[in-house]
């Protein structure tokens, strides 16, 4: 199960700005992977994994603030056509194996 | 908890924490993170791998297992997860207790016979021969192991298991076939003792081993009932002469562990669920002293 988060935060007082940085490194500890600029994703195990992050988070968004949480499914996630420019930086992320060969 | 990621580092690389998460930074790569909750085993196979007192802190502080291994393949230390210790006191005395009773033949009865039992299924599938007389040796465990049978299936089931002429090796193995065993072990004995370590048990407490230079005999137990699937994972696919043990093979052999499933009651359980059910069935028993009914380990089943 794949949980995409996507949001729009106001970036117009250096509070707001300081809001927003608390709530994107709190995705980040949570291991989301920053996919766009508002737009992170997190593999896990189980649904009811997932719907417990969006719990977690939801009372942490900044105030005026717009956060979406989408779930996918891991064969709706491998849909997704994804068209980069001519000098691609980076790939959408896989799910992680349970063994990973470093 | 989805603690369930065994992490094998095989290439130079930098591991550290970066916004609470495990950041491994390869030359060249995007480097990955992870979150040290979801880690179960981290696996140092490459001895350039750099890392801080401060990651080694917080993978244990989680509750992984850390594996430093040499260059035989073989662990040559593990660091284990000490929390859940408030127990650990009460525990020790009640493993002592069952020490000194007479309970623990009897726990090694079950383990002896679960041992013959599942190597009788994986010499039953290759069509071999001692099956039976492994399985009708499995009924005839007495407790303690006192007619010593666990010896006497070894010796019919390694001379029968291989095609060819084998012989089995713990140290220094340099055959094909005891290496990958012998990593395939490692590796289970690892799991098993970070369930031990978070259950607040000594492992060199054994049942039915008791070797005084063995820290480990405690895992050495919980670990017969479960061999087979090593076992049955290296006749399916037996490694060619001459053939080097490569990085390839200990993904096959773990990939291959983990993807089975263990039978326990009338459930499957994925191998660490498996492991840790296994070992909460142990604890009952240390906990009921033997008293009543409640001196059955929970051990894998007959594969479907």
């Amino acid at each position: 199960m794949w949980l995409i988060a996507v949001y729009d935060c106001p970036m117009t007082t250096p509070e707001a700005r300081h809001e927003y940085t608390v709530f994107r490194k709190r995705l980040l500890k949570n291991a989301f992977i920053q996919v766009q600029y508002s737009l992170y994703v997190r593999h896990f195990p189980t649904m009811a994994a997932a719907e417990a992050m969006i719990q977690r988070l939801k009372h942490q968004i900044p105030s005026d603030a717009k956060v979406a949480f989408m779930l996918m499914t891991d064969k709706q996630y491998a849909m997704t056509r994804e068209f980069l420019g001519p000098r691609p930086k980076q790939q959408r992320p896989d799910a992680p194996d349970q063994i990973m060969l470093i | 908890m989805s603690e369930h990621h065994v992490l094998l580092i095989e290439n130079p690389c930098a591991l550290n924490i970066h916004l609470e998460c495990l950041k491994i930074s390869r030359a060249g790569e995007e480097p990955i993170r992870i979150r040290p909750s979801d880690i179960a085993v981290l696996c140092l196979h490459h001895h350039t791998v750099q890392l801080s007192v401060h990651v080694l802190r917080r993978l244990t502080e989680s509750g992984a297992a850390i594996l430093v291994v040499d260059d035989q393949h073989q662990p040559s230390g593990m660091m284990l997860p000490t929390f859940g210790r408030p127990h650990a006191t009460v525990r020790l005395r009640q493993q002592i207790e069952l020490d000194r009773s007479k309970l623990h033949a009897l726990v090694w009865q079950q383990l002896v016979s679960a041992r013959l039992r599942s190597q009788s299924w994986v010499l039953e599938a290759y069509g071999r021969a001692p099956a039976a007389r492994l399985a009708r040796l499995a009924g005839l465990v007495e407790p303690g192991d006192a007619g010593h049978l666990e010896g006497q299936g070894a010796r019919l089931y390694w001379d029968s298991l291989f095609d060819q002429p084998f012989k089995r090796k713990k140290r220094d193995a340099k055959d094909m076939i005891n290496i990958h065993l012998n990593f395939g072990y490692s590796l289970l004995r690892s799991l098993i003792t970070r369930e031990l370590a978070q259950a607040a048990l000594r492992p060199e407490l054994g049942v039915g081993h008791r070797s005084t230079e063995n820290p480990f005999n405690l895992a050495d137990d919980f670990l017969e009932p479960y061999r087979f699937l090593v076992e049955r994972l290296v006749v399916s696919r037996p490694p060619h002469k001459g053939e080097k043990f490569s990085s390839e093979h200990r993904r096959q052999i773990i990939s291959g562990l983990f993807e089975q499933n263990v039978r326990l009651g009338d459930q499957d359980f994925r191998l660490p669920a498996a492991i840790r059910k296994t070992i909460a069935s142990y604890l009952r028993i240390l906990e009921a002293g033997g008293v009543g009914r409640r001196r059955k380990l929970l051990l894998p089943e007959r594969p479907q």
